[in-house]
């Protein structure tokens, strides 16, 4: 159980560096959050567009 | 007892809003919680692999990420079967909502696993089994989406993603059962219903961002679904204007 509290890096070089692969490691990490937070704004545009249309609606 | 109204309790938009509104929120909270906590552990605590060093974290991207394409094609292809049989409108939206964030978990399996490959195959990619059907999967989501699109009337494009989703199901026990047909580069289940060859932390990270990637996901999807719904009732108002507006020029002794 203390092991789940013990991190293995001992200082933030090596946790950058993930061995020798930290570009693949870091770059995938990159990838998700870039794809995920992409996610969201692309539905918040398109939620936003939808309201407009429904307002433009309204007024006519 | 009538049983069909309680099966179909959520078909109706009505009780479907405000439940799919309610429910965002916490999904958010558990994805974040679970991730945090996940990925603390896959990249902070858990030992690194004997073979492979510190590179195989990805593990914990790469995996979440495949499994939910793989089930929200399952999904899709399940409220698609519902719609065509039942005809419940709902349905198809839910298939709709799926099929973006299915396609960008699909895509990014793709992404984290050649990140993967390239240090430790060599190779960014291989067109073995696994591999193949996965990019077929992220291929029959853009034509899904591609299809969708092309239709303007609403109950013809549901009717026909529908039946694509369903045919394109079939690739589904391909992908899962790739690596143990055919002789694959890509490593064979690791976690099984009989159990995990896997140290408890890992398996535990590996758990836990998979639920959060799942959370996540079905949040996304249920702000989707409730889009979707605007949309449509939108689209059917302006179609009844419309056609109020030609009725309206129609004079009346004709």
């Amino acid at each position: 159980m203390s092991e789940f509290f013990n991190p293995w890096w001992h200082d933030w070089a090596s946790f950058f560096q993930m061995g020798r692969h930290g570009l693949y490691v870091w770059g995938s990490v990159a990838a998700v959050a870039a794809a995920l937070v992409g996610e969201q704004l692309a539905l918040r545009s398109r939620a936003r567009r939808l309201q407009r249309m429904l307002r433009e609606d309204e007024l006519r | 007892m009538n049983l069909a109204k309680y099966v179909f309790w959520f078909a109706a938009p009505t009780r479907f809003v405000p439940l799919a509104r309610r429910l965002i929120m916490p999904l958010r909270v558990v994805a974040l919680l679970m991730g945090a906590f996940g990925l603390y552990l896959g990249f902070g605590v858990a030992p690194a692999d004997a073979m492979q060093g510190e590179g195989y974290r990805i593990i914990y991207l790469h995996v979440p990420a495949s499994w939910v394409a793989m089930f929200a094609y399952a999904m899709m292809a399940f409220w698609s079967f519902i719609g065509l049989v039942w005809r419940t409108r709902l349905s198809h939206l839910l298939a709709h909502a799926l099929a973006p964030t299915g396609a960008i978990f699909a895509a990014l399996s793709l992404v984290t696993g050649a990140l993967w490959g390239q240090p430790m195959w060599g190779t960014w990619w291989v067109w073995d089994a696994r591999l193949t059907s996965s990019l077929l999967l992220l291929l029959l989501y853009l034509g899904y989406l591609a299809l969708l699109g092309s239709i303007d009337d609403p109950q013809r494009a549901d009717r026909a993603c529908a039946v694509m989703a369903l045919l394109g199901a079939l690739n589904l026990p391909v992908m899962y059962f790739s690596v143990r047909w055919w002789n694959t580069l890509h490593q064979g289940a690791s976690v099984t219903p009989r159990g995990a060859s896997m140290e408890p932390v890992m398996l535990t990270a590996l758990l836990l961002c998979t639920l959060a990637a799942w959370a996540w996901a079905a949040a996304t999807v249920l702000q989707r679904v409730l889009i979707l719904i605007a949309e449509r009732e939108a689209h059917a108002r302006w179609l009844r204007a419309l056609q109020g507006e030609e009725l309206a020029a129609v004079p009346a002794h004709m």
